[in-house]
């Protein structure tokens, strides 16, 4: 992660992982930062984002996942999220079996939030699960 | 064990299921706060209203985790007072941007460990009572075995 965002992973057992990321925009109102593909979920359920109320962001800010390719896997889910409001969105792949998002071979994922305004925070929370090493 | 925060509730947790029997506080609300040691995949929820003498109207069963989030993904809105609402606790398919065309089966839900807030919400004034059962599994194997089956 850059300097704009804070990431930590916690394992809680039989595979199910939480990453929370704590970002800060900029000027521009945009923060962005590298997931470890270590550290991501292999398979990723669902998202959620919260707004920092002593720095809330702008109403309708955007959270994007995007892959080295500069898609968005989140595929517009993060779009337009509350700035006063934890919100949870469930996750599917992009092909539409209704899969979760596997993240697990996917190199280079930025997180990017983006029309925060200025030196706004917040939090989002990604949760899902590992993958046994024979599987998938 | 969940400790009460309004009204009564006493619960019982055996074999997979959490039975909750429950009464309003002169606010129309049961609550209490529970905690989570482990993954758990929920599997239903059934929620019983015992006092026929309030039949009309609805009421909330609400489950939140930390962040606000109701973990029972709004199932628990406006049950009936009159009957037994039996309601599996599933995730469907609400808000892609595009959503694929066809039904979409639904997933098994699974809970984080964590502190969850049990609310049982009727209008203010209403104090009456019920019971609610939760079956549940514990860890994620149902859930990984939807994703592996499909």
């Amino acid at each position: 992660m850059n300097e704009q965002m804070d990431c930590s992973r916690t394992d809680h057992g039989d595979g199910w992982v939480t990453v929370a990321v704590r970002w800060e925009s900029d000027a521009d109102g945009q923060a962005a930062g590298y997931l470890d593909a270590g550290r991501v979920p292999h398979v990723l359920d669902r998202i959620t984002t919260k707004p920092d109320p002593a720095a809330a962001p702008s109403a309708n800010y955007d959270v994007e996942l995007i892959d080295d390719e500069g898609v968005d896997l989140l595929n517009g889910v993060g779009a337009n999220r509350s700035a006063s409001a934890p919100e949870q969105r469930l996750l599917y792949n992009l092909s539409g079996s209704g899969h979760g998002l596997e993240l697990r071979s996917r190199p280079g994922l930025r997180l990017f939030v983006t029309n925060a305004g200025s030196a706004k925070r917040g939090q989002v929370l990604l949760a899902g699960f590992d993958l046994p090493q024979d599987e998938g | 064990m969940i400790q009460a925060t309004n009204g009564t509730i006493i619960d019982r947790l055996h074999d997979g299921l959490w039975s909750v029997n429950w009464s309003t506080d002169s606010d129309g609300l049961a609550a209490g706060l529970l905690e989570l040691a482990d993954p758990m995949t929920m599997l239903e929820l059934c929620a019983t209203h015992r006092d026929g003498s309030i039949a009309a109207g609805s009421y909330q069963v609400r489950l939140f985790d930390d962040w606000g989030i109701d973990q029972f993904l709004g199932e628990g809105e406006g049950l009936s007072r009159q009957t037994q609402t039996r309601i599996t606790i599933r995730q469907g398919l609400f808000d892609p941007a595009s959503p694929p065309a066809g039904t979409f089966p639904t997933r098994p839900h699974v809970l984080t460990p964590g502190v969850y807030a049990l609310h049982i919400d009727f209008e203010a004034a209403v104090q009456t009572s019920g019971f609610l059962t939760v079956r549940f599994e514990r860890g994620i194997a149902r859930r990984r075995a939807w994703e592996r089956e499909r």
